[in-house]
């Protein structure tokens, strides 16, 4: 009971949320969830907000207490609100259960995506990727990620594998893979800083940060300019409309581009726009109302 | 890249100070993100404002990863720092408890301006005047008496007395000593 944590829910109007926030922070809280839609079953939701305000459950009763005060200190401007009794929270190793959410997943037939606790297990005839799940989108999770990676697998045994491009690399799972299956050296580029810090940590961990050099760029602004043999682009539909020519110019004849993070109704538009750049393409894949094209440049 | 959002959660957490406990762990755990990430990161940005409560607005996606923004502290608890002021007043528009200077409400205004609707500087720097009579503090302008620490006790507890309602739920009957109509700024 007093390791456990107690929540009150309190209901009162919104521009009164930042003020009892702060109070209840001085008090000995550890934070307060401000819930959009109030909770309070009252039918009023003029104006109202719901807060879930946390506190160590040994002292949540004295702490109520000095809450009611403080409303009742500040009078009618406060009203209506609902305070509710203490409720004790379920005791959860939050700090360790999450990682229950992230099993090790295979992608494609060779591919067995690990997160970094998970190190030690036998990937069987699958090559490991370590991958720490995080802010970076990218975990494998996300059909538009798996799409791509079984259309790569495929690309890279089939054809000619030696550069690539990854552009939006995310947490660099697409990057990896590629190493992974074979790929000599990958350029990744992210306008985001958040996932060029989390691809560099995943490609460290991983050891593969000689045949991949991560910059933080958008594009069409690359590192240097040259051609790559095929180009990942696991982004999203106006990015096709408004890019493709300057991904075509990154290509040789018989290069491929690998177009995910389109939805069904998105691709056909894509799939005419790089015809007409004389491109051969064709959606290839579909699952769960997202589809993947793959693109050879003649 | 393809992010399509499934839910955005909201926080009040102390700078510095996140923890996979409560609320971090309640209202994350459930969205099956990854806690730890997510305290380490909101730590770092926060470290400058180390207790100080500061909002965040948590943003999680379909493959589970998560973005957040951080705003800033609340006006109210920036006054009383700025004037390091312990409690606010019981009774904003009678009891006194503090002035804030020009100087300082231009300070907070600039704090705050990037999450005010404020077209400029003088709106948001009305916004935290609002938010300081509001406390009981005076703002440049105005005149009148800081109360004394006792008054200013009683009249937190003077509120409480008039309008103590039955202990348990519902909103206090009756009416407060003072019909205050203090603007309730943010």
């Amino acid at each position: 009971m007093s390791e456990g944590w107690a929540r009150l829910r309190l209901t009162l109007p919104n521009s009164f949320v930042d003020w009892v926030s702060a109070e209840a922070v001085e008090w000995g809280s550890p934070g307060i969830e401000v819930l959009d839609t109030p909770i309070d079953g009252n039918g009023n939701d003029q104006g109202q907000m719901s807060l879930d305000i946390y506190f160590p459950a040994a002292s949540a009763g004295a702490s109520r207490l000095k809450l009611e005060t403080f409303l009742l200190q500040l009078g009618q401007q406060v009203e209506p609100y609902t305070l509710g009794e203490p409720e004790l929270t379920p005791d959860v190793d939050w700090a360790g259960q999450w990682r229950y959410h992230f099993p090790p997943l295979e992608l494609g037939n060779r591919l067995l995506i690990l997160p970094p606790w998970e190190r030690d297990l036998d990937p069987g005839s699958r090559i490991p990727i370590l991958l720490q799940p995080g802010m970076a989108f990218g975990t494998g999770l996300h059909p538009t990620t798996a799409l791509i990676l079984e259309q790569l697998e495929k690309t890279i045994t089939t054809g000619k594998h030696g550069t690539i491009l990854d552009i939006g690399c995310g947490s660099g799972i697409l990057s990896m893979g590629a190493v992974a299956l074979g790929a000599d050296g990958v350029v990744a580029i992210d306008y985001d800083r958040d996932a060029v810090e989390s691809a560099r940590s995943n490609i460290d961990m991983n050891e593969m940060s000689d045949r991949i050099l991560v910059v933080q760029a958008k594009f069409p602004a690359l590192p240097a300019r040259t051609a790559f043999d095929i180009v990942l682009a696991n982004v999203y539909y106006t990015f096709f409309r408004m890019e493709s020519r300057a991904v075509s110019e990154v290509m040789d004849p018989g290069s491929v581009l690998l177009a995910s993070g389109l939805r069904e109704e998105e691709g056909s538009a894509v799939v005419d726009d790089l015809r007409s750049m004389a491109f051969s393409a064709d959606i290839v894949s579909a699952r769960d109302g997202w589809v993947i094209i793959r693109g050879v440049k003649q | 890249m393809a992010k399509k959002v499934i839910q955005t959660i909201k926080l009040q957490i102390p700078g510095g100070q996140a923890t996979p406990a409560p609320p971090v762990g309640t209202a994350l755990g459930p969205a099956q993100i990854n806690i730890m990430e997510f305290c380490k990161t909101f730590n770092e940005r926060t470290q400058k404002e180390h207790g100080t409560i500061i909002p965040a607005v948590i943003t999680i996606y379909q493959d589970r990863t998560f973005s957040f923004i951080t705003k800033t502290p609340p006006a109210a608890v920036l006054i009383k720092k700025a004037i390091k002021l312990d409690k606010g007043s019981g009774e904003p528009n009678r009891v006194k408890v503090g002035r804030i200077s020009e100087k300082d409400v231009e300070e907070i205004a600039k704090v705050k301006m990037p999450d005010l609707n404020a077209v400029d500087l003088e709106s948001a720097m009305s916004m935290v005047r609002g938010a300081a009579r509001s406390m009981g503090v005076m703002v440049e302008g105005e005149t009148g008496e800081i109360a004394s620490a006792e008054e200013i006790e009683a009249s937190r507890t003077a509120a409480v007395e008039e309008t103590a309602p039955p202990a348990g739920e519902g909103a206090p009957e009756g009416e407060g000593a003072e019909s205050a109509s203090e603007e309730g700024e943010e």
